[in-house]
């Protein structure tokens, strides 16, 4: 189903149709109740432009970070990251990791050998 | 127009008994002695004498009325009232038990093959629903039988098609997530998708092996006539407000729900494409239900080097058991019972134990490559 599938479901033709063809409802009822299907279109309306602007948000937040994540990737580093955002239908969570992990090494190296140097010290006599 | 009580509205327990005995105290000379007068017609001289000399002590608060009393009153009063009152009593007392049914059909955990069977079990009861179902007004001569079944005839035809509607909307929801996940292979995300309308939660894991087979559920005509005709009219006017708001807002839950599935899918090919590892988790409002998914990304360079590293451990460990076996033939440490306990039983044991294991990772590491490989 496309988007502009989606959009023509906003038609109000066929609830007011019925409302014109129930025989007992006075001119009266059928002005109420066509007042609120209209009241209820602007509520939809105004509702779906807060969810649309919510994920577009949402999508530009995400974007600035994923960007920031791959610059200091690039410069070598190991990334480490868990983002929640909350976008029009509901919330979007993304942990990762990645990035360079030589840097890792080294580190890891260099404990190792302050950890063995300690033993030595301690156990020499 | 009044529109109360409607079933998407979820009433709280109406109480017959209160709004009965409120109608009784409040009544106008003329009603109340046409109320009096059945009474006494039913119940007789005495009882209709204390019902006379007590009305004011009972409407004042200064005495309370018995059981046995208000049973009786209950039986006389919705004869007098406006057909819009009668009928306001009928509809919630219908419609409460409705909503009794309704919640006994939902809280259920379900396959995907499962849907049409959920769908399809939960109008059974309400087909079979009639009018001993309905204990306030069984037997007691309110309505007649023909009024009861006009008004369940309403209300059967308002929750099936609202049953439709919540059917129609979660096959889009459904039929929406394949067609967007559809290039992902089985075991690379889990997904559940919870029904609005029956609170029901269909594990969708597995939606790229499932072919859809929709049904057509069952699609009541109805005309209604009778003393409640307008009323039953308006009745169903109101459901059909609800059901037009609720299809609408559907529509943009649907339209919003594709445009972050997108951004969400492509987030994942993105971190994909750089060679990360990630676990994305989102929930999706849609039109008839709510979709939660977990969406694993892993390196297939990482992988590989993972299955590499446990192919040289058990390369590594076989070797040891080899030399282990050989040392202890050649300078025959089998005669030392200690050694043997130790190195034979223990060591051996636990390099077994690391070659197994081993094995399992590389199985699993292989299951992933072919999950993530494509």
């Amino acid at each position: 189903m496309d988007n502009n599938n989606q959009l023509a479901r906003l038609d109000n033709t066929q609830i007011i149709d019925i409302i014109t063809k129930i025989p007992n409802l006075t001119d009266d009822d059928r002005h109420e109740l066509s007042l609120r299907v209209a009241s209820d279109d602007v509520e939809i309306r105004k509702g779906a432009l807060e969810k649309i602007t919510q994920s577009q948000i949402a999508q530009h937040d995400l974007m600035s970070i994923m960007g920031e994540l791959t610059a200091m990737s690039k410069q070598g580093m190991y990334v480490k990251s868990k983002q929640t955002i909350k976008t029009g239908s509901g919330t979007f969570e993304i942990e990762m990791k990645g990035g360079d992990t030589k840097l890792i090494i080294p580190v890891l190296i260099i404990i190792g050998i302050v950890i063995i140097a300690a033993l030595v010290i301690v156990f020499w006599k | 127009m009044s529109y109360q009580g409607t079933l998407a509205n979820k009433p709280k327990r109406f109480s017959t008994y209160s709004y009965i005995e409120k109608e009784f105290f409040n009544a106008d000379r003329e009603t109340l002695s046409k109320i009096t007068d059945l009474y006494y017609d039913l119940y007789g001289y005495g009882p209709h004498k204390y019902l006379l000399d007590t009305y004011q002590s009972w409407k004042s608060g200064y005495v309370s009325t018995s059981g046995q009393t208000m049973g009786r009153i209950i039986k006389c009063v919705p004869r007098y009232l406006s057909d819009e009152k009668r009928f306001f009593i009928l509809k919630n007392e219908v419609i409460y038990f409705i909503e009794t049914l309704h919640q006994k059909q939902q809280n259920k955990n379900i396959s995907l093959s499962e849907l049409n069977t959920l769908f399809e079990n939960y109008a059974t009861p309400f087909e079979n629903f009639n009018q001993s179902n309905l204990p306030y007004m069984d037997g007691k001569k309110i309505f007649t039988p023909e009024e009861i079944e006009q008004f369940l005839l309403v209300c059967k035809y308002a929750l099936l098609e609202k049953l439709n509607l919540a059917y129609r909307q979660v096959q889009n929801d459904l039929v929406l997530f394949k067609e967007k996940i559809s290039s992902f292979n089985t075991g690379v995300f889990k997904a559940s998708y919870q029904i609005d309308f029956l609170n029901s939660k269909i594990d969708i894991s597995n939606i790229n092996e499932v072919q859809f087979d929709f049904i057509k559920l069952k699609k009541p005509e109805i005309n209604p006539n009778g003393t409640y005709k307008q009323f039953a009219e308006q009745y169903i006017l109101e459901e059909f407000m609800q059901m037009n708001f609720s299809e609408k807002e559907g529509a943009v839950n649907h339209f919003v729900k594709s445009q972050d599935l997108d951004f969400f899918l492509d987030q994942y090919h993105q971190i994909k494409r750089k060679e990360n590892e990630a676990t994305l988790k989102s929930d999706f409002k849609g039109e008839g239900g709510q979709l939660s998914i977990v969406l694993e990304v892993k390196s297939l360079h990482k992988i590989k080097l993972l299955i590499f590293l446990s192919a040289t451990k058990m390369i590594i460990y076989f070797a040891i058991l080899i030399i282990a076996i050989f040392l202890i033939v050649k300078f025959e440490l089998y005669k030392i019972v200690i050694l043997l306990i130790l190195g034979g039983f223990i060591l051996g044991g636990i390099l077994l134990e690391n070659f197994k294991s081993e094995i399992q990772t590389i199985k699993n590491l292989k299951l992933d490559l072919k999950r993530y490989g494509q």
